[in-house]
């Protein structure tokens, strides 16, 4: 996905929710350029929505982007190409990470995932079982073992920094982002699990009481996971409200 | 668990996961060094990187380095110390 996207919603909050549930990208993984703020209009007549223009970090970053943080992750191996080389080329960038990509591809990602996890469990003083579930996308790394608690950490902080580190890594190595999965004694399906089942609880409940509830404050792929989860339902939508560590999700009835 | 004897071990540990972290990230991993300091309370895990890599190390809205002192943490918890990570 090199062409940015544009999604509107009621304010520039609503229309990156969107974005974000349409990608399945947290907004941190996502270039997010705001083209009209949108306006209310005068009671609730002659409002404009919001507008904004995504573009998926797996194309090139635009010249403009300020070094050295580029909002992508072009960074990791090539910051000359930002200048250099604005437009793709085809034989030196690799292509965007496809929702479906090749089993060779994953595959070849599977085992490299597998050995750092492991080189850094070992280095961490963790006497655990690494192994990788190569066959699926994303490709998934499994930590078994006792007192791995400290690992996933509060909120799966740790397990948040365990998993960014490892793609870093790998995208030190393969040129492009690959999205690899860590999970701790199933914490991650668990978390998923109990997620989706709260945010449909939930919506149940914004369906009969017809008025939106603000859920408790997430990291950033605890709402991804919420509003993916409602994303099919006809009778809800979800948003987020605030910044940073205090982000939260609504979801409120669909008008 | 660690038992006191092989804290030393431990600590070697430590520098080896920052210097891996590092060495994994950076375009010139020979310029990688770790060095550990041990004052009452702390471990301080003193970070050299080449010049240009610093940006690296640090990442976009300092991602890379604030994963790099969670890990730190973890690694410090898991072997009952307190760690401070400090990038040069």
């Amino acid at each position: 996905m090199t062409e940015p996207v544009q999604f509107t919603g009621k304010n520039v909050e609503a229309a990156i929710a969107e974005a974000e549930a349409q990608l399945g990208k947290s907004r941190d993984d996502l270039e997010i350029e705001v083209q009209s703020q949108g306006s209310r209009g005068v009671f609730g007549l002659g409002g404009e929505p919001a507008r904004i223009l995504v573009r998926d970090p797996s194309a090139p970053p635009p010249v403009e982007v300020p070094a050295p943080s580029p909002p992508t992750r072009v960074e990791w191996e090539r910051p000359q190409a930002r200048v250099a080389r604005p437009e793709p080329s085809p034989s030196l960038s690799e292509p965007a990470p496809a929702p479906e990509r090749s089993h060779a591809e994953v595959g070849e990602i599977a085992q490299p995932a597998e050995e750092i996890v492991g080189a850094m469990l070992t280095k961490m003083g963790f006497d655990a079982e690494v192994s990788v579930r190569s066959d699926e996308d994303p490709v998934t790394v499994d930590v078994a073992g006792d007192n791995l608690g400290v690992l996933i950490g509060r909120r799966g902080d740790s397990l948040t920094a365990l998993q960014f580190m490892v793609n870093v890594i790998l995208s030190k190595r393969f040129h492009t982002w690959p999205h690899v999965v860590i999970d701790v004694q199933g914490y991650r399906s668990r978390r998923e699990q109990s997620l989706s089942s709260l945010g449909q609880r939930v919506a149940d409940r914004v369906r009969r009481n017809r008025r939106p509830f603000t859920l408790e404050a997430m990291p950033a792929n605890d709402r991804r996971i919420i509003h993916l989860a409602l994303r099919d339902r006809r009778d809800v939508e979800t948003y987020s409200v605030g910044e940073g560590p205090t982000r939260r999700v609504v979801i409120a009835p669909k008008r | 668990m660690t038992s006191q004897d092989d804290e030393d071990a431990v600590e070697g540990n430590i520098v080896g996961l920052v210097e891996y972290l590092a060495k994994s990230v950076v375009d010139h991993p020979d310029e990688v060094r770790v060095e550990s300091t041990q004052d009452d309370e702390y471990t301080i895990y003193q970070l050299h990187v080449a010049e240009e890599d610093v940006g690296k190390i640090i990442g976009r809205r300092g991602r890379v380095a604030k994963a790099m002192r969670t890990l730190l943490k973890v690694a410090a918890i898991k072997n009952h110390e307190h760690a401070i990570l400090e990038i040069e």
